[in-house]
């Protein structure tokens, strides 16, 4: 087996799971009949883990994150966030633009708060403090349409972080962004993880944001979605970007992912 | 500037009607009691404007009750509705028939039940303001974005949490865009309902003076209204823009 896909040392203590998808179907009804997205999905994270998801676009990975965050109810199979329901349990960042309009970058770091009662005001100074740390300071009070779109998702990716939930599910968090932004945006979110580490599963259509993020990275096949491969990039964050090992590793998964290999295996 | 100059051709048209209308009342020599001259009710306006604002006292305040009762049935029909699809289904019929049933044939009746106070005002003013009010925020609960949701949803907000982060702060400018309609809509309804029974507001003052045969103050209550109307509508108006400016 490859190095990198050895099992790791990093797990922590064996019992809890943060994540686990055991055997988890999900089918959406269509005029001509269900379409299996997942089928059979099964999927266990570590607490204090970072998996990475990839897989060619609409094979099932948003799906596979709004079942893990209790909004999607499986057809069969179980969802288990540290043991239980996972409704209320998870930040999720949804894909695209998810931060209210009419409320400035604070007040929407606020509202993650607001849904567990009022906000005591030392949360609110912590909140405010962490806008430094995301390079936000300053703009405490603009409104949403008036940050960039590099902005925007740091304003997303900090109400998220701030939401005291035991895990994060971030869809697609640098999607929209052109390239520069988005190198930069993933090489600041590995600066996060460290400072502020988390559970995370994100999903994400760049391989090599995933290799650079990820403790883990699971390849996915086309719908409906399964793991192809596991992959596990040496070393902890931050890693070399234009790295040998991370350019081989990044080559592997683009080739389990192209069609041609999936025409052979069926 | 290029904006101002965009309401010349209109303002013209304005102009030169007045002058045309002035003209014939002077050429003329028509009496107040057939067609009063418009310095004729530029005048009265002024002079009795006291008067005026006496009535429109209670015309104003039978249409900010109208919109205030008017506005929280629309709130409330537009959520159960919004929740419960067969109450949405159910009511629609009733929510279009409010809204054809002419308000001439049942003002007689309001007055007959609520008596001639400002109620039966109040009660019309309401039923027009009501429509619009439900229907826009219906359809603006319904188009926000499920992104806007799914955060919350999946950190376990309950349904009236959400309603009060996202939902109804989503679907304000949609109210209010209603709220406008209703608004204009209820002063009109307010005026015809005190037409028909009223010993106060302007709608009941328009009545008597053009009993009197004074045509003067008929007209310049109906300037009044319009001018009522207007401020209205543009508070209204610019309170949606900014609200608008954020999304």
């Amino acid at each position: 087996m490859n190095p990198a896909a050895a099992p790791t040392s990093s797990r922590p203590a064996e019992g809890e799971t943060a994540l686990e998808l055991r055997d988890v179907h999900v089918a959406f009804p269509l005029p001509q009949g269900a379409l299996p997205v997942l089928a059979g999905f099964s999927l266990a994270v570590a607490p204090g883990e970072v998996v990475g998801l990839v897989g060619p676009s609409g094979c099932g990975k948003t799906t596979l994150l709004r079942v893990s965050a209790g909004l999607l109810r499986p057809g069969r199979g179980e969802v288990r966030v540290f043991g239980r329901a996972p409704r209320g349990r998870v930040a999720y960042m949804p894909q695209g633009d998810s931060l209210l309009p009419w409320r400035t970058a604070l007040g929407n770091v606020l509202a993650a708060l607001e849904v567990d009662g009022p906000v005591p005001p030392e949360a609110r100074r912590r909140a405010q403090e962490l806008f430094g740390r995301f390079g936000l300071s300053g703009f405490e009070k603009s409104f949403p349409h008036e940050l960039s779109g590099g902005m925007r998702q740091r304003v997303a990716l900090l109400r998220t972080f701030l939401a005291r939930r035991e895990l994060l599910l971030l869809d697609e968090p640098m999607g929209a962004l052109d390239a520069l932004t988005r190198a930069e945006l993933q090489d600041w979110l590995v600066e996060v993880l460290q400072a502020l580490p988390r559970t995370v599963v994100l999903v994400t259509h760049d391989v090599e944001e995933a290799l650079l993020l990820g403790d883990r990275v699971l390849v996915l096949s086309p719908r409906p979605a399964r793991p192809l491969q596991e992959v596990r990039p040496a070393g902890p964050r931050p890693r070399a970007r234009g790295s040998p090992e991370l350019q081989a590793l990044r080559l592997r998964i683009l080739e389990a992912l192209s069609p041609k290999r999936h025409a052979q295996t069926g | 500037m290029r904006k101002l100059a965009s309401y010349a051709p209109a303002a013209l048209v304005v102009v030169l009607l007045l002058a045309l209308w002035e003209g014939g009342c002077r050429f003329f020599r028509l009496p107040v009691y057939v067609l009063p001259a418009p310095s004729r009710v530029f005048r009265t306006f002024v002079h009795d404007l006291p008067l005026f604002l006496e009535h429109a006292a209670v015309t104003v305040q039978e249409v900010a009750l109208g919109l205030g009762i008017g506005t929280a049935l629309g709130i409330g029909v537009a959520v159960v509705a919004f929740y419960v699809r067969p109450v949405g289904q159910a009511l629609t019929p009733f929510l279009v028939g409010t809204q054809v049933v002419p308000i001439f044939a049942v003002a007689p009746l309001l007055v007959l039940w609520f008596g001639y106070g400002i109620w039966p005002k109040v009660a019309v003013a309401s039923l027009i303001t009501f429509f619009p009010v439900a229907i826009n925020l219906l359809d603006g609960l319904r188009s926000v974005r499920s992104e806007l949701l799914e955060f919350f949803q999946a950190l376990g907000a309950r349904e009236a949490k959400l309603l009060r982060l996202v939902l109804l702060p989503a679907a304000l400018p949609f109210l209010l865009s209603g709220l406008r309609v209703g608004a204009t809509l209820s002063l009109v309804g307010a005026t015809l309902g005190e037409w028909v029974g009223a010993s106060q507001g302007l709608g009941y003052l328009m009545i008597r003076e053009n009993a009197r045969l004074r045509l003067d103050r008929v007209f310049a209550i109906v300037l009044l209204l319009t001018l009522m109307g207007l401020g209205l509508f543009g508070t209204l108006g610019v309170l949606e823009r900014l609200l608008r400016r954020r999304r």
